[in-house]
Parts: C-alpha cells; structure tokens; sequence
C-alpha cells in the first residue's frame, strides 16, 4: 500500500488542536485524522506563528515545520497539503477587515499557489475563495493541474448524511421537491455549509438561481466590499424546479421533502427521522414515521482524507470537486448579491465577479 | 337560556355541504355546526342559485318561505341574531357591511374576510360602529389541537419562542387565510411589522391591479415581538413548528399528529440536543361549533370573540402584504399597509356541492 506524505499549513484549530474541543466523533484535525489513516503520513507543518509550530512539534511528533510554506514544499514532497490557515489570513480573533481596501484570502492565495506547484492532493477549508474573482482562480489552476481537491465542507463526508442523501436517492421520499436548512448562520462560515450540505443530499443539482437577505436587513454594501461575516437567510431554486430554505430558527438541521414522505437530519446530524407513505388521514395521504438504519458513527474529516486518497488513486472526482465547490461558493455570494439588490432572485453565474466577503 | 337565531347566506360547500367531504361526523359547515350547537337555530338561508337553496333548506330544516334568493330581504325580514356569510370573498364585504348596519349582532363570515383592503376596512367599521360581534372561518383559531400547542408554547417548554414556520401557505385568500390566522394565534396574535413574499406565478395572475386568480405564495412575516414566520410551500403539507430556544412544538398532518422536542443535553458547545416529548391527549371535536360557541358567549357576555374584526382585518393585510412584496420585486412591506391598490376578482361561475355524502 502506498503511502502519501502529508503537510499542514496553518497549525491551529482545524490543523491540529479541534480535538480538544469535546466534539462527539473523533478524530477530527487533519493532524489526528493523519494517525488513524494507513496511507496518510504527517511529515510537515507550516504556520507564520512561531509559537503554533513548537506546539504542532510538541504534540505530533513532527520536527519539519516551516514558517514558509513554499520552503516545506519544495523541501518535503509533499502528496496532500491540508490549507488550514484563517480564510483571511490574519490572525485569530481577527474577525472583520482592518479597512475597506483590505481583500486578504489566504485559501485562495494558497491554494492556486499549491496546486502551481503541483501538489497531487489538496485540502482546503472552506471557504474556497472570499471573492467569486478569486474562485474562478482556483478553479482554473486546480483543473489545469489535475489536483485532486476537496474542502472542508465536512457534512459532506459525514455518513449520516450520506445515509439521508441514500435514501433519497433510493426513492424513500419519492421525488424531491422542496429542502430545508434549519439554523442562523453566518454567511460565508455558516452557509457556505447549508448550501454544500442540500445540494449534496439532493446529488448536487446545478443551483439556477439565488435569493436572500443579511442582517442586518438595512446593512448597504459599499465599493464591493463587506467587511465581516454577515448573519443570512436565503432561498435557492435549483435547475431541476427544487427549492430550498435557510430557516434560521433551532439548531442544525436539514430536511428534504418529496411526493411521497420526508426526511430530516436532526440534532446537527446526530439523528435521522424518516416519514414515509402510511396511513390515510381522511382523505389525504398521510406520512407515517419510518424505520430507517442507524448509521455507525465515523469522523468526517476521516472520510474527507480517505475520498482524497481515493479518488487520486483512480482517477475520479472527489465528492467536493473543484466545480462543486466553486458552484457553491457561488450560490454563497450570490445571497450577498440578492441583498444588495432588495432580495431579489439573482441567476448564477453572477455577473460581478469581484464582491468581496471578508470571513475568518 | 336564549337560542340564538342564525342565518346563512351561500348555501354552498362551507355554508352547507362540507360535511359530506369529510370522513368524520364532527359538524364542519355553518349550518352543521348551527345545528350541533344547542344555542342556535339555523332559521333562514339565501342563496342566488335556487337549487342549492332548496337542498340546503332541505337538509337543514329551513323552510321553503324562508329561503331569500335576495339576502337583504332575509335580513330584514328575519332580523337573525347571527348571520353566516358563506360566499366567496368577492362578495363578502356588501353583505357583511349590509348584516352589521341592518341589525345583525354576531357574523360568522369565511375566509378570506375580503376581495381587497378596502372592503376589509368597510367591514372594521361596520362591525365597530354598530357593536357587531365577528368571527372569521379560520377554523384552527378554534381547535382544540392547536389550542393544546399553544400551550405548549405558552407554558415556557421549548423555551422563548422565536420562529414559526408553517409547511402550506398554499394560495393567498384560501389557504394562506388560514395558514396566516394560524401563525397569529400561535403567537398571541402580536401584531406583524413587515411581510416579504413571493408569488409563484404572480406575473400571469395580476393584471394592473387586478387579481385574476387566488395567487400561491410564500413568504416571510416578522411579529413586533421578535418572533419570525417563514411561510412555506415544503409540501409536507398543512404543518406547523412552533421554535424555541429550548425545543419545538410542532403538528402533524393538518393536525392529526402533534410532535414536542425538549431539551435533553448539550454538545460539546453547548448546542441545544433535542429529544421527544409528550404532548397533551387531544380528543377530536368540532372546530366550526367551537366558533359558533365562541359568538354565542360574546353574545351572551358583550366580551370579545377570540378572532374578532380587527384580527380578521390583521390577517387579510398579511395577504395584501404578500401581493405588494411581490410586486415590489420581493421587497419587505412595512405594515399597516398604505394605499393598498389591489382587489381579487376572478370572475368564475361557482361550483356545485356534493349534496351526498361520498
């Protein structure tokens, strides 16, 4: 079996420290995910922040670290680069722009820059890109390169979603029809998550058209630019007639309803409740609770590394591909876009590529 | 003890033949639920079509000398305590505000309360400068399941309530007339501050100001007290979650089901996790006698009914509310609603009702 050498860039939370935060299912930083997976090899770690890589060296065992990334690349070989550095680039608590000119995106900048370099495997924490501008640059670079890509777009590669994204697509609720994300969020940190997580359980569907709104509702965007990470609420219909909610009500959750019954993920995709066709309520086709398969837990970055590996070694697309993943991160923006035009529905591709959303 | 003298006007499905839609025996038209209920008697009925009339007449008793294809001739003539208005909405209001200065004192009229916001302000004031006692047929303001869920709430078990989202809103005047009554119960009928919404195929049913056909809809409406509704078109159907911060209330199937979720742990941030819990034993009665019931202690006591006309009125702006966010391209329309242009009218023949039982 072979094995791919590995290496980190941004050494805090999702790199190397998330562990410690209580989460039910583990492993969860790439750093312990590389432990648990055969294949995987932790040889490197780069972060700006001195004190980040005594700390990385300390825990893992991992003496090669580098405050350029460039120099870790050319000096470690490297087959999977996890991108886990602030989407900004600044340091944490940073959580809004120094100033209106500032449009730093750190995963942009590295990631066309590891895929140039011709890094094989890529992780990169989403969001991809604080501007469609920049987006488009990743999506060209990584295709141009042929790196196998995912982002940290986790639900995607949990399996209690994919046990609800099966059993749509089995035909346990009929035809899909409508699908809601329950919980406020953020725009581009929150979002960016209920939007990859329904299309991914209806089977990634082109998104046609997007609408929403940011809180606060009376906030302008001026020169093209949002400084923060704006609480949202959107709509999207999907090219297949689907629509879809932000619901920003309860914890996370989503739900899928189709001709014949519904299905939702509950309690942050701790649960799965089925309703399916059953008794009749008068005259109406009622929709009884229905038995559906309890799913093991498995940690999701796991099988986010694992569908990586695999998809390199035969020469499929990931399930977060690059154009997934920039559709997505379309549709996140385009809510911004809704915004600012009143909260009126907004066809992708969005015409302007160049609003910028700042977002930690 | 004083039996209340009604009288029905549109002898049609709600007025009078509902009942054989349904698989149940609980009273769901007007007249039924005259008849069910022990303080009323149905004693006249109009209609302008002569042979509904006479079956409703038939079925209920009322005789043939007082059957009124003019319905002001039945008011006058009559003088019913209660007059039922049970046509369409385009039709509401002349009667209405005709009953109210002519000497009704409870009306007991079907959703929606009006074809535009004008006939529904002419109805506030007829009804408020002659004392007139009013209910609209939203029947789930009246329900015995949904009275149980707004306990729920109520009693602090999902904690504050913060969202509301019903799965049907369905069409504006016929569906949404209920959804929308059933969102301003469940929170205590505070007022709403603004409506944002769009219509389905609105471009090919509005035609000026005109509304050629009952348009569907979805939407948002924002309470004053900080509760949001998000009016859907899910397709799980009539449906509603009431959301706290510690847990949700939810019903099942047009209320045949009830589901309540409560806190019972934390994650590992301290989210809310949620499990099942009970909720109240709910035996099936009549919604429609209930309303009927409702008219009858206001009558009897001179205190308010549970809708009333300015909770009607509240509810037919949200519906107008609806048609000019849509139009403005889905922008938010702030409420009280200024200068509301717009008036259903869509010029159909009525349909016949099932006058037996299926």
């Amino acid at each position: 079996m072979k094995t791919y050498r590995v290496g980190i860039i941004g050494l805090g939370r999702m790199g190397s420290t998330i562990d410690d935060e209580g989460h039910a299912v583990k492993p969860y930083s790439i750093a312990a995910c590389c432990e648990v997976i055969d294949q995987l090899e932790l040889v490197a770690g780069s972060d700006l922040q001195a004190d980040k890589r005594v700390a990385f060296t300390e825990r893992w065992g991992v003496g090669a670290v580098y405050e350029d990334y460039l120099e870790m690349v050319a000096q470690e070989s490297l087959d999977l680069v996890a991108v886990c550095t602030t989407a900004s680039g600044l340091f944490k608590p940073a959580n809004e722009a120094p100033d209106a000119n500032f449009r730093g995106d750190s995963h942009a900048d590295l990631t066309v820059s590891l895929a140039n370099a011709g890094v094989p495997m890529l992780y990169v924490e989403k969001a991809m890109a604080s501007s469609m501008a920049r987006a488009d640059e990743i999506l060209e670079a990584v295709k141009a390169n042929g790196t196998v890509f995912n982002t940290g777009v986790l639900r995607r590669f949990n399996v209690s979603y994919h046990a609800v994204r099966r059993a749509i697509a089995e035909g346990e609720i009929g035809e899909p029809r409508a699908a809601i994300h329950y919980a406020a969020s953020s725009l581009m940190h929150g979002h960016i998550h209920s939007i990859d997580t329904l299309s991914f359980l209806l089977g990634d569907p082109k998104i046609e058209a997007v609408r929403g709104e940011l809180l606060p509702r009376d906030f302008e965007i001026e020169n093209n630019h949002i400084a923060f990470d704006p609480s949202a609420t959107f709509q999207l219909r999907f090219e297949n007639g689907i629509e879809a909610w932000s619901v920003p009500a309860g914890g996370w959750e989503f739900e899928v309803i189709g001709t014949k019954g519904c299905i939702r993920s509950i309690n942050n995709g701790d649960g799965i409740k089925l309703r399916k066709v059953g008794t009749m309520v008068g005259k109406r086709q009622g929709w009884d609770d229905a038995e559906i398969a309890p799913v093991a837990p498995k940690s999701h970055v796991v099988s986010c590394l694992e569908d990586l590996i695999d998809a390199y070694e035969h020469g499929r697309p990931t399930l977060g591909h690059v154009e997934v993943a920039h559709h997505i991160t379309e549709a996140c923006i385009a809510v911004a876009e809704s915004h600012r035009r009143g909260g009126a529905w907004v066809n992708l591709p969005l015409d302007d590529r160049d609003l910028y959303i700042f977002h930690v | 003890m004083k039996t209340y003298r009604a009288a029905l006007i549109g002898c049609s499905r709600m007025g009078a033949f509902i009942d054989n839609e349904v698989d149940h025996t609980r009273a769901y038209s007007h007249a039924a639920g005259y008849e069910a209920c022990d303080r009323t008697d149905l004693v006249a009925c109009s209609d302008l079509r002569e042979d509904v009339m006479a079956q409703a007449g038939e079925r209920y008793g009322v005789p043939k000398s007082r059957q009124y294809t003019d319905y002001r001739e039945l008011i006058n003539t009559e003088e019913p305590d209660i007059v039922s208005v049970a046509t369409q909405p385009e039709q509401r209001a002349e009667i209405v505000v005709y009953a109210a200065e002519h000497g009704a004192k409870a009306i007991y009229a079907e959703k929606a309360m009006a074809a535009s916001m004008a006939d529904a302000d002419a109805m506030v004031d007829a009804c408020e400068r002659n004392g007139v006692f009013f209910n609209l047929g939203t029947n789930r303001r009246w329900d015995r399941g949904y009275d149980s869920m707004k306990e729920v709430i109520d009693s602090g078990r999902i904690g504050r309530l913060r969202s509301l989202i019903i799965h049907q809103t369905s069409s504006l005047f016929n569906g949404a007339s209920h959804s929308f009554d059933l969102l301003m119960r469940l929170n205590s009928d505070h007022p709403a501050s603004w409506v944002q919404a769009h219509l389905s195929q609105g471009a090919d049913e509005i035609e000026g100001n005109i509304l050629k056909a009952d348009p569907v809809g979805h939407g948002i409406i924002q309470f004053e007290n900080g509760v949001t509704a998000y009016a859907l078109n899910s397709g799980r159907g009539l449906e509603v979650e009431a959301v706290g911060d510690a847990g949700v209330v939810t019903s099942l199937q047009n209320g045949a089901g009830w589901q309540v979720r409560e806190v019972v742990g934390h994650d590992h941030r301290g989210r809310n996790v949620l499990g099942f819990g009970d909720f109240p034993e709910v035996e099936p009665t009549s919604s429609t006698v209930h309303l009927i019931e409702d008219l009858v202690h206001a009558l009897d006591t001179g205190e308010p009914t549970r809708c009333g006309v300015r909770l009607a009125h509240a509810n037919q702006e949200l519906i107008f509310a609806c048609v000019e966010s849509h139009q403005r391209g889905g922008e938010r329309v702030h409420l009280p609603l200024k200068d509301c242009p717009y008036r259903m009218d869509r010029g159909f023949a009525p349909r016949q009702p099932k006058f037996e039982r299926e």
